[in-house]
């Protein structure tokens, strides 16, 4: 009987027996709080061990989301806390724990600066057993980066290990940070650290635009000249290249850099060398897009216009020759090139959606798609082109989705649809790959009616035939992990409550292993069979209860499962 | 019918201090009148009674000799012109003596007078009395005497009632029904200041009675299962208001009468059209108007009333928002006709509802190169019912048998609503047959039986489509099905003494759909036990079933998903004691205070913010529990003072994901305040003070694209004037009122988000509903 009913004086009375709750969640509850999210495992110092962060306080119109950042060995023995007060402005709301991350921005605020209030907080770098290594604090933004050893010491000793890292002697992590300009400041400080100490490398122009070369060379936007500058290393000599730059781009081996340059109320690109200062004017002055250094030409494109095609410009580094071809019509411009395998040719997709098949080798439209094609992508076979076509926007939905087409690719038939119809694909992420089966490839896509959530589709792809056999896998699908013969994650999701069940589900037989019901979020950790299998999994009732927080359960069946819902 | 009494209760009967009645003296009161031979010693009910004795006083003096004419009439109400039968009828015959006599059938009098002029008084129990000099020369026999009916004083009502039911049930009368503040008139809507009644977003109809679900709560007229008893948005009733006599609801453990619904019973009468004489009343509001026509036919052997309201919304909405309009109509017709020992009723009535989009989305429902002809932003709501019943003495008891056709129809196509357009066609076919047995003077029998026969045909996007969508997502919902449900009971009503009345019933349905065949007894126990002079304990208990429903009742989507949810179920318990306070205070007061139970198995909605029907995932079957107390401290409208407090304190729980949590109707506080009062001059003037505390509600974090967590929406104060004016004239009435309702303009927030700055948005609404409305009634 329910013990949170004192006043429930007839149901046992008259009518026998409370409301009980139903079946308790598999494993073992690690921690209770009502406000987790990203569970994960991680390897620390040796063990794995689940990591999970509990939401402290969730954003606001002036601060970031608010979490802790928890770790918890496999029976809850030893938890602790390796981050207090991580905001998500920086890493957005998911999963500050990837493989290798070990900065996390804390304890925001807000800060006087010149122009006004500006939001900073303090980076805190964790070491590899993630206790805390160091902190800066009062800065805004930041990157951080690895160079190699050779590139910090012009002789490095033996045994020399990076500065502030003595484990580690190749890649030395370094930062490039800014704190806010401070009132009577007009610009923010660039500063660089490199393990051991801070350096002031001057007045950034404000963008924060940097290029971090292979030698640890650093390429910026200085001050109020907007003066394009580097800072040679290991000597951290500054060099000041060209002002009023708004935008660069430097190539490899940093002999020129193209750059955007506003002067004198005009702009233009030019490409620089850097080497001797002189400067290129290309054909167009200011192209839509740069294509950037290669082989010794620098390459950009300009988009159609009403009267004239789109052109496709290669400018000569050597000679200074700037040839150009156009782009096929309806072509407006070059958003994307898509070899289609098994041929000689490729498809040209611009950003409105068109596509036009050309030679490998030339630009000479051979067959035309009119779009829009959203996630375009051949079969591994070349024969047919998988993509999404636009359905119209809804008062509720305006993503961009539509239903899933493939497409011969010798345009010889009309498209076929293979989302049911009237289903809806996502086209503003990746809604469909293929994927090896026991007899050919598998498409695997999810759909969704209306506003549902998404389901989750295999079709079997045979060479020469669109995908047939469509088949549902999974209902109402939040987060899965998939093969041809098993799929594991969270399936029956509720739109209100944003929890469903997390599952095993056997493709083949049809059947689940459930082990739980209200799951809001969970990670796998695959071992060799499912005893050694491991998922850990955030419980989120409506109101906090008992069963609420982290849970970890090995993949093997569950005692008493009570199937799933679908 | 043995068991009804007619008690009338006139025991003031004050004569009007401004016409004292000369010469004689009037030892009044009442009567009491058996009806169907059964007469019982109405003291014993509590009910002060007195014996009628008029005494002629007689003048001394001679008599001359001379010739006596007739003189005759009518005696009817002013206004309403209805007959007054009953009413004493005082002439001098002018030799020194008084002739007196009672109005007959049709109000008619005639007494023999000596041509001349002569004093008349009439007097008429809940009219004022009247004094007047007629000149009598001729025999006559058209005078007719026009009384014009009380409105305000401590007036006695005529009650016609039953003997003491042992449900647990709160009756409203029709004075009650449409002058509560807040109904805007509408009789029906006054349930939602009744106790146990949770209203999940005013203004719209939808009413979570007990913790269960709205769809869970059936509503009936004349027996009639209605499909919707509303129209939506501003949810005025499907009957026209003047067309109902009397309401009872039920929260929870109703009469085996009823059947399949696992939460309360909502039953509205309607009235019976007099036989006098042709009645006409028309009524004008600001958003709808409507009327009434009443006749006579085949020389009073039968009756009949038509009726009917269409809704000029669909102007006035223009007026202020340029993407909807919404029309609504609705008619009723009734006819009656004596039959054998008994009476034949046919009883027609439909709703429609229209809401336009004006300027609808056009889209092509995702399939390129197949747009679905269907016509865009449009929501569309029709029903149509028709009983054939005849009520009347057969095998010593009273029988009724009933059958009820009815076709409801909906479409909606607006993609705000649902994403997809849906259908539905149905046709139903509901026979019932009752009877009910005076065994002895301490027990009754009920026997009865009932059935509902339903054929859908719906329509929807994967019907266009086909293929591989409509095998993978059509629901029950939108196939072709027919539906089968019956249901039979038996109950007794057991009296012992004055004091205990115990009705235990067994009712037993079966329900047969998408290919599986479902039964559920369903037995009820309901007690009532006099602790007191004027204390009953009142418990009662039962089980209930239900077809899987819409959480809201929308006309041709019924009767769905047996195999798919299983039935849904209640048990259901209460106790209370209902008191009359009037001995212990000095104030007539009646309490009546319910501890209630319900343990649920219902269809939930899984997902209350996007309720498409068209998702597979639409509804689950979900354990569910509610409890609580109800108080109702109400004040009976024969004072001049009158009104109630209701205040319900509930908890309503489901197990969802396993987890035992706060339902989406779980609101725990519950007020509602109604005071009445009768100016002089034939004013009125109504209040209604509503409060409910939030519902629990999903807090959609935008930043995160997640669910939050749970918070309670804001209370929701409300208040609602209306006053009243009855204009008499005297073949006519009109009456006027004002109300506002929601008159301090407070939010109902209905949805809440934090946004990506982190700031939470409430969504509301700040309506004040403004009315004015005219009837006449000739």
């Amino acid at each position: 009987m329910s013990s949170r009913s004192p006043a429930l004086l007839l149901a046992p009375l008259l009518l026998g027996a409370c409301l009980e709750e139903g079946p308790p969640p598999a494993g073992v509850h690690l921690f209770h709080s009502q406000k987790l999210a990203a569970p994960g495992f991680i390897d620390v110092a040796g063990e794995t061990m689940v990591r999970f962060q509990e939401r402290t306080a969730p954003a606001t119109g002036s601060r970031g989301g608010v979490s802790d950042l928890w770790l918890t060995s496999f029976d809850g023995s030893r938890q602790r806390k390796i981050v207090a007060n991580w905001s998500d402005y920086w890493g957005g709301e998911q999963g500050p724990f990837n493989v290798g991350d070990r900065y996390f921005m804390v304890d925001e605020r807000l800060t006087k600066s010149e122009g006004g209030m500006a939001r900073v907080a303090t980076l805190v770098r964790l070491g590899p057993t993630l206790e805390e290594e160091f902190r800066l604090d009062g800065i805004w933004v930041w990157q951080r980066f690895t160079v190699p050893l050779s590139t910090l010491f012009a002789e490095p000793l033996p045994g020399q290990t990076c500065p502030g890292f003595p484990q580690l002697d190749h890649d030395c992590p370094q930062l490039l940070y800014e704190r806010p300009a401070l009132p009577g400041q007009k610009y923010p400080t660039l500063y660089l650290w490199n393990g051991e100490q801070d350096l002031i490398v001057g007045e950034d122009s404000g963008s924060f635009q940097s290029q971090i070369m292979g030698n640890g060379t650093i390429y910026f936007i200085r001050g109020e000249s907007r003066m394009l500058t580097r800072l040679v290393r290991p000597a951290n000599l500054v060099e000041s290249l060209r002002a009023n730059v708004s935008r660069f781009s430097v190539s490899g081996d940093e002999h020129y850099a193209a750059l955007a340059i506003s002067e004198e109320g005009k702009s233009k690109t030019v490409v620089r060398d850097l080497r001797t200062g002189a400067e290129m004017d290309l054909a167009r002055p200011n192209p839509s897009a740069w294509g950037g250094f290669g082989d010794g030409v620098f390459a950009y494109a300009q988009n159609a216009t009403e009267t004239e095609p789109a052109e496709l410009h290669v400018l000569d580094l050597d000679t200074g020759e700037d040839r150009f071809e156009t782009l096929p019509s309806p072509l407006a411009n070059l958003a994307g090139v898509l070899d289609r395998p098994n041929s000689d040719e490729r498809l040209l997709l611009d950003s409105l959606g068109q596509g036009v098949f050309t030679g490998k080798n030339d630009l000479v439209g051979r067959r035309t798609l009119v779009g829009p094609l959203y996630m375009p992508s051949f079969t591994k076979d070349g024969s047919y082109l998988m993509y999404i076509t636009p359905a119209a926007a809804t008062l509720f939905d305006t993503t961009p989705k539509g239903p899933l087409m493939c497409q011969d690719a010798e345009l010889e038939a009309s498209a076929v649809m293979v989302s049911p119809p009237g289903l809806l694909v996502s086209a503003d992420r990746q809604s469909y790959f293929f994927t090896e089966g026991d007899a050919g490839p598998v498409l695997v896509f999810w759909a969704r009616l209306g506003r549902a959530s998404s389901d989750l589709y295999f079709a079997d792809y045979a060479p020469g035939v669109p995908p047939t056999n469509l088949r549902l896998i999974a209902k109402a699908i939040f987060s899965v992990s998939v093969s041809t013969h098993t799929l594991f994650g969270i399936i029956n999701v509720s739109q209100q409550d944003g929890v469903g069940d997390l599952v095993l589900r056997d493709i083949d037989r049809g059947t689940d292993i459930l082990y739980s019901h209200a799951v809001a979020d969970a990670s796998e950790l695959a071992g060799p069979d499912l005893a050694t299998s491991y998922a850990a999994y955030i419980v989120r009732g409506r109101v906090d209860s008992a069963r609420s927080g982290l849970w970890l359960t090995t993949l093997a069946p569950p005692t008493g499962p009570d199937g799933g819902r679908d | 019918m043995q068991s009804v009494l007619l008690l009338a209760v006139l025991a003031a009967f004050p004569i009007d201090a401004d016409a004292p009645l000369d010469g004689g003296s009037i030892d009044v009161e009442a009567a009491v009148a058996p009806i169907d031979g059964g007469v019982t010693a109405a003291r014993d009910a509590g009910v002060a009674v007195v014996e009628a004795k008029v005494t002629a006083a007689v003048e001394a003096g001679p008599v001359p000799a001379r010739a006596l004419v007739k003189f005759g009439g009518k005696v009817l109400a002013r206004g309403t012109r209805r007959p007054l039968v009953g009413a004493l009828v005082r002439v001098g015959v002018g030799d020194g003596t008084t002739a007196e006599t009672e109005t007959k059938a049709g109000g008619v009098f005639s007494v023999e007078v000596l041509p001349g002029k002569h004093n008349l008084r009439v007097q008429c129990p809940g009219h004022a009395p009247t004094s007047r000099d007629v000149t009598v020369m001729v025999d006559t026999s058209d005078y007719t005497v026009r009384l014009e009916p009380r409105t305000r004083g401590e007036r006695y009502e005529t009650i016609v009632t039953a003997e003491p039911r042992p449900e647990p049930m709160v009756p409203l009368r029709r004075e009650e029904l449409v002058r509560t503040a807040g109904s805007l008139g509408d009789p029906i809507r006054v349930i939602e200041s009744l106790p146990g009644v949770a209203q999940s977003t005013w203004p719209l109809p939808f009413y979570a009675i007990r913790g269960a679900n709205p769809g869970n709560t059936g509503f009936f007229i004349d027996g009639v299962r209605a499909p919707a008893l509303f129209h939506f948005a501003l949810g005025p009733s499907v009957l026209h208001p003047f067309f109902i006599e009397d309401l009872q609801f039920y929260p929870g453990g109703y009469p085996v009468t009823y059947g399949r619904y696992v939460s309360g019973i909502v039953a509205a009468q309607t009235a019976t059209p007099t036989a006098d004489r042709l009645h006409v009343s028309a009524d004008v509001r600001l958003f709808d108007a409507g009327g009434i026509v009443a006749a006579p036919w085949d020389k009073g052997k039968g009756t009949v009333a038509v009726a009917g309201r269409y809704s000029y919304t669909g102007f006035l909405l223009s007026a202020f928002s340029n993407a909807y309009a919404l029309d609504y109509w609705d008619y009723q017709i009734r006819a009656d006709h004596t039959l054998g020992p008994g009476k034949l009723t046919l009883f027609v009535f439909g709703s429609g509802d229209d809401l336009r989009q004006k300027d609808p989305d056009r889209t092509d429902w995702g399939v390129p190169g197949q747009p679905v002809d269907i016509d865009p932003g449009r929501a569309k709501l029709t029903f149509h019912r028709a009983q054939l019943r005849w009520d009347g003495r057969l095998a010593r008891g009273r029988l009724t048998a009933a059958v009820v056709g009815g076709i409801d129809d909906s479409t909606v196509s607006i993609t705000s609503l649902f994403s997809v357009p849906v259908g539905s066609r149905m046709l139903t076919l509901a026979p019932r047959l009752a009877e009910r047995w005076r065994l002895a003077r301490w027990l009754d029998l009920d026997v009865g039986a009932d059935a509902e026969l339903q054929r859908a045909r719906p329509s929807s996007l994967m019907k266009v489509l086909g293929g591989v969508l409509a095998s993978l997502y059509t629901t029950d919902l939108f196939r072709d099905r027919t539906a089968y449900s019956a249901g039979a009971y038996v109950a007794l009503t057991l009296r012992a003494g004055d004091r205990l009345v115990v009705g235990p019933g067994l009712r037993y349905d079966g329900y047969f759909e998408q290919g599986v065949e479902r039964y559920a007894p369903s037995p009820r126990l309901q007690v009532r036990y006099r602790v007191g002079a004027q204390d009953w304990l009142k418990l009662a208990a039962g089980q209930f079933s239900q077809m899987p429903s819409l959480p809201v009742g929308v006309p041709g989507f019924e009767s769905f998903g047996l195999a798919d949810y299983g039935l849904q179920r209640s048990r259901q318990a209460s106790l209370g004691i209902e008191s009359a306070l009037e001995e212990r205070l000095g104030i007539d007061l009646n309490l009546d205070a319910s501890l209630f139970y319900q343990r649920l198995h219902l269809a939930d909605l899984r997902n209350s913010l996007i309720p498409d029907p068209q998702m597979p995932d639409l509804l689950e079957p979900r354990e569910g529990e509610s409890y609580g107390v109800e108080f109702l401290l109400r004040r009976p409208m024969r004072h001049n003072l009158y009104g109630w407090l209701a205040y319900t304190l509930s908890r309503s729980l489901r197990v969802v994901d396993g987890i035992i949590v706060p339902s989406d109707w779980d609101q725990r506080h519950i007020l509602n305040l109604v005071v009445g009062y009768r100016w002089p001059r034939n004013y009125s003037t109504s209040v209604r003070f509503h409060y409910n505390s939030g519902r629990p509600y999903p807090l959609y974090n935008e930043r995160a694209n997640d669910v939050e967590g749970y918070i309670r929406l804001p209370g929701f104060p409300q208040l609602d004037l209306r006053a009243d004016k009855r204009f008499l004239f005297d073949t006519f009435v009109l009456d006027a009122y004002l109300e506002l309702v929601n008159s301090t303009l407070s939010r109902e927030v209905f949805d809440v988000k934090r946004q990506a700055s982190g700031a939470i948005t409430e969504n509301y609404y700040r309506l004040v509903l403004p009315s004015v409305g005219v009837h006449v009634e000739w």
